[in-house]
């Protein structure tokens, strides 16, 4: 049997008096790409902050098991849990500058990722750096310069190396093509594709644009107003949405 | 053979007699008296024993001699003897509405219970030198009054009535002494305002006139600003009697600032308050403005990034002994640190030379 | 001048009286309830090694950035039977070295000396002897900046809690990028130490050639910043390691040059420039050894 690599249950969170999710019950398997999609304010950034340790929720449960390891991922000691998100958890932010220093190298950037989990030897930091910069199409010889030298595009993918050089267990997107033209958006998710499935990567990915959504996810969530509407395999709830509010939301695309 | 230079000892010495001599300066002009600058430079003085925390006329007078009139250096001068004096305890908060007004006014309302009342101030003075006190002229005599029995309420105190204005909650908070305690992040209101009050006149203006030019604006008008005399009370333990102790000059300002409501809070004014020993308005204004931009937290306001309201920015910097200080350190021997740079940029270019 | 009533001279309240200085001061300046809150602080700075503790910092009649934190601890670990040793840059003759040792003299009336193995209380500016310091002595460093995280994070309310959560990996990214611009690690002194495998710690500004002095040194370290207000430690035999690469070890290097006056090839040297030409003489910055050796 496959356990679970994430499981939530009843998770919630507000804001004041405002809703920013509520009683979400979710799991994940390793090597699934899961979509989170839903209009602004629906609740699907408040719930990825919770998932990846960046928000304090209220109520609810998130039980990470990597390596038949089992992680109460809200009752451990702040110091568990930030060396957690350290080594098993990954997070790309839409704007690529909340992810990366700005005053230090692309190869700095990426190498702090390695340095903080444990890495001391700048030869080996350096080579799997150069790799990694290969990897996601950056010339290498631009290792050594500033990230404010880079367009939006190169900043991006900057920052998906800085993530995935560690090969952290569950990588969290957060509208990652959302700040781009829409000429470099492509060559980003195509990018991003190839990596999933190379690696076979395990990623929640909350996006607004269903055209992300059906070329990156296996499986999806539809949220509104802070609660999940609809869930399933992406292709059926794309196709065959039941929910009206998911009709919408999928005629609107097919419509632009 | 070249032998390192000895002799600290006897520069240092000689240094100091030289500056006394220059202290003193043409000694056929009269020695200058503290009484004369405790009653001819008085805000001097005020701003001596405000930023030095101690109210004592004579003491800053002696310091600002000391210091030729380097304000600064007089105020360390208060401040390294202030640290020796032994606490015997605390008096309770002064009551500023039984304040002896000698100038109490408002912007906020033409007419208010208690009066306006200008007082010695600079205000609507036109800047133009006055020669005639080049030579001992004759001074006008100011018409007197009587003072007023009744006490002259605070302005806020209206518009607090009909809930206009944000309320100050008493939480019985024991406040600590920033003198006494090392200032920990985030900090206290109580803490901060300490700190506000001994804090650079120069600092508080300048952070106070970035927040009317925009950064983080909080559209400040002076509810009230009062100047005079208050009663200093002590509580005897032994005896349990509490006696006046003093009777000190001190500047109130109460900021009322307009506020367009968040998610927490509906519109209303909120406030920011300063309070100087002395008269010192400028300073008690801009700590005023600096108190409300850095209250955006309890109000449920953004942060805009603005220096005024970043607290750990504010109160890590507005010490003028401390700033004075770690500035002034950088004209003492750095021999060593500079020779190790010094050998690491040879280094370094000839790495690069080798390599070009 | 009037006498004011609400001024006590210190005098009326002094714990220590009948000895032969300034009879305005308490001995050693400090009052007695201050010293105790700053040995309090000293105890558990050397219970935790390289934690760096809050104190409340008094106002000294020295400005801040002068060493304040410095005297404030040397003042608070000061007793009638010490022997005091002042040096700044290594010298016992420089303006601050002498100007503190006048400080302590005059408010405690102790014995001073220049010569390290006679010391038993030594306070230093940017430097650690090249005489090796021994068991019962205590050395205290002035520290202009004790975070060594600023300058990464000036926010105190944040590098505490990197501090707490062992939160390093930004420390040596600095490091990296030294190494990829230029082929070395570039700080030459104030060089970053972890101490005891676990905190990351200012050595002060000493340079970093005398970093490997710390290292499970028999003396007791204690490191005073009297404007930030935070006292460290570093108790005896204490393991101390400057941050470095596997591939990159650090290098504690120095002037490639032998002492012109007293011929040592392996201890710091201070540049001085001889004459308008520019032509240059190089001697120890520790003159109480250069002059040991001279002697000898």
């Amino acid at each position: 049997m496959i356990i679970p690599l994430l499981n939530v249950t009843n998770l919630s969170k507000s804001y004041d008096n405002i809703v920013g999710c509520k009683n979400i019950s979710m799991s994940l398997y390793p090597g699934e790409v899961l979509g989170i999609v839903g209009e602004s304010g629906s609740g699907k950034t408040t719930l990825i902050n919770c998932l990846s340790g960046n928000l304090e929720p209220d109520r609810g449960k998130i039980i990470f098991n990597i390596n038949n390891k089992e992680t109460d991922f809200l009752n451990i000691s702040e110091s568990e849990k930030r060396k957690f998100i350290r080594t098993d958890l990954a997070f790309v932010h839409q704007n690529p500058r909340d992810g990366l220093r700005l005053n230090v190298s692309a190869g700095g950037n990426i190498g702090e990722k390695l340095m903080s989990v444990g890495y001391r030897h700048y030869g080996n930091i350096r080579s799997l750096a150069t790799k990694w910069i290969n990897k996601v199409e950056i010339d290498k010889s631009r290792i050594d310069d500033l990230p404010i030298t880079f367009s939006g595009g190169m900043l991006q993918r900057l920052q998906i190396a800085k993530n995935l050089i560690t090969s952290p267990n569950v990588i969290f997107m957060d509208e990652p093509t959302g700040g781009l033209d829409v000429s470099v958006q492509a060559r980003v998710l195509d990018l991003i594709r190839s990596l999933v499935n190379e690696l076979n990567l395990t990623v929640i990915i909350v996006s607004h644009d269903l055209a992300v959504i059906r070329l990156l996810a296996d499986k999806m969530i539809v949220m509104k107003n802070g609660t999940v509407i609809e869930s399933g395999l992406s292709d059926q709830v794309l196709e065959d949405p039941q929910q009206e509010y998911t009709q919408l939301l999928v005629s609107s695309v097919l419509h632009v | 053979m070249y032998v390192a230079v000895k002799g600290g000892e006897k520069a240092i010495e000689n240094a100091h007699n030289w500056l006394s001599e220059i202290r003193r300066g043409d000694v056929n002009v009269p020695n200058l008296e503290i009484d004369q600058i405790k009653e001819q430079l008085t805000l001097s003085v005020e701003r001596v024993m405000s930023e030095g925390s101690l109210y004592d006329t004579d003491l800053a007078a002696l310091a600002i001699k000391q210091s030729r009139g380097d304000l600064i250096e007089a105020i360390f001068l208060i401040r390294a003897y202030r640290t020796t004096l032994p606490r015997f305890g605390t008096s309770p908060p002064i009551k500023t509405e039984d304040m002896v007004c000698m100038r109490r006014i408002s912007a906020t309302y033409k007419d208010i219970p208690g009066k306006q009342k200008l007082g010695p101030t600079f205000d609507y003075t036109h800047r133009l030198l006055d020669f005639s006190l080049l030579a001992e002229g004759n001074i006008p005599k100011a018409e007197k009054r009587k003072v007023l029995k009744e006490k002259i309420p605070h302005v806020l105190r209206f518009l607090n009535k009909e809930g206009l204005i944000q309320k100050e909650k008493n939480n019985n908070y024991q406040p600590k002494d920033i003198t006494r305690n090392p200032l920990e992040f985030p900090a206290n209101r109580s803490e901060r305002l300490q700190s506000l009050s001994r804090a650079d006149e120069g600092f508080l203006l300048a952070l106070a006139y970035s927040t009317q030019r925009g950064y983080a604006r909080n559209h400040a008008f002076v509810g009230e600003l009062r100047i005079g005399y208050v009663k200093v009370k002590y509580n005897i333990p032994e005896l349990d009697i509490e006696i006046d102790i003093a009777e000190i000059i001190v500047t109130e300002c109460e900021s009322v600032n307009q506020f367009q409501g968040s998610k927490k809070t509906p519109a209303q004014f909120t406030r920011g308050y300063g309070l100087t020993f002395g008269q010192l308005e400028r300073k008690a204004v801009s700590m005023a403005l600096v108190d409300r931009a850095l209250r955006w937290k309890e109000i449920g306001e953004e942060f805009v990034g603005a220096p005024a309201q970043d607290e750990e920015f504010v109160l890590s910097h507005c010490d003028n002994i401390q700033a004075t200080g770690f500035l002034e350190h950088l004209k003492l021997p750095h021999y060593v640190d500079f020779q190790s740079e010094l050998e690491l940029v040879r280094r370094i270019r000839k790495e690069y030379e080798k390599n070009k | 001048m009037r006498k004011t009533n609400n001024v006590i001279k210190i005098k009326d309240f002094k714990v220590d009286k009948g000895l032969p200085f300034d009879q305005e001061y308490n001995f050693a300046y400090l009052d007695e309830n201050t010293k105790k809150m700053i040995r309090r602080a000293i105890i558990k700075a050397l219970c935790i090694p390289g934690y760096q503790v809050p104190f409340a910092s008094r106002e000294m009649p020295m400005p801040y950035g002068w060493g304040t934190g410095g005297v404030q601890v040397t003042a608070s670990c000061l007793t009638k039977r010490d022997t005091l040793k002042i040096i700044d840059q290594g010298a016992d003759d420089t303006t601050n070295a002498v100007s503190i040792r006048n400080f302590f003299k005059k408010t405690s009336n102790i014995k001073t000396t220049e010569i390290t193995e006679k010391a038993t209380l030594i306070q230093t500016r940017h430097r650690i002897p090249e005489t090796p310091l021994k068991k019962k002595q205590i050395f205290v460093y002035q520290v202009p900046i004790p975070e060594p995280l600023a300058f990464l994070e000036p926010k105190v309310s944040e590098t505490i809690k990197m501090h707490s959560l062992s939160e390093y990996g930004a420390m040596h990214v600095k490091l990296y990028e030294d190494i990829s611009k230029n082929g070395h690690i570039e700080t030459a002194y104030a060089y970053p130490v972890k101490t005891n495998d676990r905190y990351i710690m200012d050595p002060s500004p000493i340079p970093k050639f005398d970093n490997p002095k710390m290292n499970n040194s028999p003396a007791i370290q204690l490191f005073g910043a009297g404007r930030e207000q935070r006292i460290y430690a570093i108790p005896p035999y204490t393991k101390v390691k400057s941050l470095d690469f596997e591939d990159y070890p650090f290098d504690p290097f120095k002037a490639e040059h032998a002492c012109d006056i007293c011929g040592s090839k392996n201890t710091y040297l201070d540049e001085i420039i001889v004459d308008d030409a520019g032509n240059k003489s190089f001697i120890c910055s520790d003159t109480d050894f250069c002059n040991k050796r001279k002697n000898k």
